[in-house]
């Protein structure tokens, strides 16, 4: 057995300890992590109700009353 | 101003407050009937920045929250997920949300997890619980365009609801506007 062949035919796909110890540190170095995707930043539901306040309208009749949505127009 | 149609049709000396306004005087500029949805004229003295976005980005199981008066408890937030995206009824393809919904939610906002306004509050089922639904602000935007302008996404919201093809699933017939 010569170098990484096996005895079988097959061959290891990673060094043995007989590799060189530049081969074994070059084995051991981890892929550097992909840089994470831009994560957005979702607002807190104490903004999300700052920011409706906005907008929102309480509508009132005589009898009825009900919710609104101020849009431009 | 949008809302619905059931809140303000046949009301007489309509008014309109917000967080930071005494009641302001409205009037009826436009309805639809169909959609349960009318179109006010209130003079504000200043703009409010209305950030939406269209039902085709919305999914089962997103967040989303409520503002309404639930029993005249005005300005009152509340939180929810999303159900089904497309519910028909009568043709019409809602937002279905297990908001809590009480009289007085009829016309408010909902806001996806971005705070951005995705539908307007306007119909629970009676007789059951967490079954709330709520009209996509696209449809206002088409329906109102003759006012408000062109409307944002229309060639989206159009490929959705064709897709979709809006067939009545014979539920109508509990649905009740919470008021």
């Amino acid at each position: 057995m010569v170098g990484n062949e096996l005895g079988n035919g097959l061959e290891r796909t990673m060094p043995s300890s007989s590799a060189s110890p530049k081969a074994r540190a070059k084995a051991k170095a981890k892929p550097e992590p992909r840089p994470a995707p831009a994560e957005e930043r979702l607002p807190r539901p104490q903004e999300i109700a700052e920011e409706a306040l906005g907008f929102t309208a309480f509508v009132r009749g005589k009898r009825v009353y009900g919710a609104g949505i101020l849009v431009d127009g | 101003m949008h809302t619905c149609w059931h809140v303000v049709n046949g009301t007489e000396g309509l008014t309109v407050s917000f967080a930071d306004t005494d009641p302001l005087p409205a009037r009826i500029v436009d309805h639809d009937e169909k959609l349960d949805l009318a179109l006010l004229k209130v003079d504000l003295e200043r703009n409010r920045p209305l950030r939406t976005a269209s039902i085709t980005t919305m999914r089962m199981g997103d967040e989303v929250f409520g503002m309404g008066a639930p029993r005249k408890m005005s300005f009152s937030l509340s939180r929810g997920i999303v159900s089904f995206v497309g519910r028909p009824f009568d043709g019409v393809l809602y937002l279905q949300t297990d908001l809590p919904t009480n009289g007085g939610n009829s016309g408010g906002p909902v806001m996806n997890e971005r705070g951005e306004v995705v539908a307007i509050a306007s119909f629970i089922l009676r007789d059951s619980q967490g079954l709330a639904f709520a009209l996509p602000i696209d449809y206002a935007y088409v329906r109102f365009a003759t006012v408000l302008g062109a409307p944002p996404r229309r060639a989206e919201f159009e490929s959705w609801l064709a897709a979709r093809g809006g067939k009545q699933d014979g539920a109508q017939q509990n649905a009740s506007p919470p008021g």
